[in-house]
């Protein structure tokens, strides 16, 4: 107990130094300190919720989410950072807007580091733009201003950086470049040395007195008065008129000029949105042929490949899987009129017919003469339904009817294949089982 | 300056779609559960029973 006081009193004092170096701008050794309190506690709510809002300021919203998330967890109850989770799911646009502008920064770090920087230079500015307050951005930014020489901008960069994280190391590492390299550092120390200079006044030093005061007499201030009004009231009778018409003239001129402009604009776009709703509609007419060319795209391959498998299942003796899939195939569909799938189709039906037919016939036979009933009427039932009018199949499923004491519907079965295959001769087999 | 070493040592910011992650996957561990990690070690090392099967044959 005593320990984790001494524990939660260390975390305390991390927590308080984070806080200080947060209130002067020093973020990034503010979070550093809040790191290290959580490391001694981790349920310091403060140091987290802290940490997360410095994360938010440099402008790595994610990593706030992230810290404000865990608080909560840690600490459901009375949590200031609920609030903060509140205020940034009340407005979803802005934190699409935060994704979007991680989302651009990933991309232009990616970007400079594939050696294209001209292109990382502009989309990071147009970034920083947006968000002043994106420390990475800024800075590598300035970087990559640095490398193209243009260390002004550079400068401009960090200094905004060093506003916002006010002793980002980085940043003051690349500022003392920069410095060095635009001569800056020389006038900086300069006027250091001035500014702490303790020189002592010598014999020939002269102190200049900061102003003189000289009295101007009343008359004169009368006379400049007098000169001032009637300096106005002949402006304002001889010259003002003129100036007043010309201005209105002017103006008058503008206005109609504008009304001019401005109607041609609304001519302009009123073509142009007519011009926008005939594209748009030819537009959606387009997606929708492409919609529909690329649904029938789709079920031409899903054909195509279900033909395909339908053999292999053949080869690799799945005949119930192949006859089940030949039987599911849609024959309404146009495309099965066109090549390649006309000959597949063909083949397929080949397979079917003249192969797995038979096996499904024997293998319903094997079943019964192994005693499993049920598998043989099930291998019967899918023979049937690829060829309904074998009689042959049809006495058997009839038979196997009877000997399970299904005697109307063998009989029905029967009276069928004498009704329609009267030259068969499973017609006269039918008559003998039936019992005529 | 070696630009392009500075920059290798730059990461890509978390995006949002990563946070549930993250989370997940952030380290909690404080100094408080190192030490009770560590006494409880020490406790069941001292209360341990040997296994019978392991002692050598009289």
């Amino acid at each position: 107990m005593e320990r984790s006081n001494r524990l939660y009193r260390i975390a305390n004092a991390f927590y308080n130094l984070g806080l200080e170096k947060a209130r002067l701008n020093d973020l990034t050794g503010s979070a550093e300190l809040l790191k290290r309190a959580l490391r001694f506690n981790k349920y310091c709510t403060n140091a987290r919720n802290l940490l997360g809002l410095i994360y938010y300021q440099m402008g790595e919203t994610a990593d706030a989410l992230c810290q404000w998330i865990i608080s909560e967890n840690l600490q459901p109850e009375s949590n200031a950072a609920q609030r903060y989770l509140d205020m940034i799911q009340r407005k979803p646009d802005q934190l699409e807007r935060d994704s979007q502008a991680i989302k651009k920064f990933n991309q232009a770090l990616a970007t400079a580091k594939s050696s294209d920087s001209a292109f990382a230079i502009i989309e990071l500015q147009h970034l920083v733009s947006e968000r002043p307050n994106y420390v990475k951005a800024q800075i590598v930014l300035a970087m990559l201003y640095m490398d193209k020489g243009d260390n002004i901008k550079a400068g401009r960069a960090l200094m905004q950086v060093l506003h916002v994280d006010r002793n980002n190391p980085t940043a003051l590492i690349l500022m003392d470049d920069v410095k060095q390299a635009t001569g800056k550092a020389e006038v900086e120390q300069k006027r250091l040395k001035n500014a702490f200079s303790h020189r002592k006044m010598e014999d020939d030093d002269v102190i200049m007195p900061e102003s003189q005061n000289t009295k101007i007499p009343f008359s004169t201030t009368m006379i400049i008065i007098l000169g001032v009004l009637l300096g106005m009231v002949a402006f304002s009778t001889l010259l003002l008129p003129g100036i007043r018409k010309t201005y209105y003239k002017e103006a008058n001129e503008k206005v109609v000029d504008n009304n001019r402009k401005l109607s041609t604009v609304n001519s302009d776009y009123n073509r142009v949105s007519t011009e926008y709703e005939e594209l748009k509609i030819k537009y959606d007419d387009a997606s929708k042929k492409l919609a529909a060319f690329e649904k029938e795209n789709r079920d031409f391959a899903s054909m195509f490949g279900l033909l395909k498998n339908i053999v292999e299942e053949y080869e690799n003796g799945r005949y119930t899987d192949a006859a089940n899939d030949w039987l599911s195939i849609d024959r309404e569909i146009e495309f099965l009129n066109e090549e390649p799938l006309v000959s597949q189709l063909k083949e397929v039906d080949d397979v079917i017919y003249n192969g797995c037919y038979d096996k499904l016939v024997s293998l319903g036979t094997q079943s019964w003469n192994g005693g499993k009933k049920e598998a043989a009427m099930s291998y019967y039932d899918l023979a049937l339904k690829i060829d309904p009018d074998d009689p042959e199949v049809m006495y058997l499923k009839a038979r196997l009817l009877q000997s399970e004491d299904r005697i109307s519907e063998a009989n029905r079965i029967f009276d069928k294949i004498v009704g329609e295959h009267p030259e068969s001769k499973y017609a006269e087999r039918a008559v003998q089982a039936r019992g005529y | 300056m070696n630009f392009k070493e500075e920059l290798k040592r730059f990461k890509p910011s978390m995006e949002v779609d990563e946070i549930e992650d993250a989370v997940m996957k952030m380290d909690l561990t404080d100094m408080n559960d190192i030490m009770f990690q560590m006494m409880e070690k020490t406790v069941s090392e001292k209360t341990a029973v040997k296994d019978p099967k392991e002692e050598p044959l009289q």
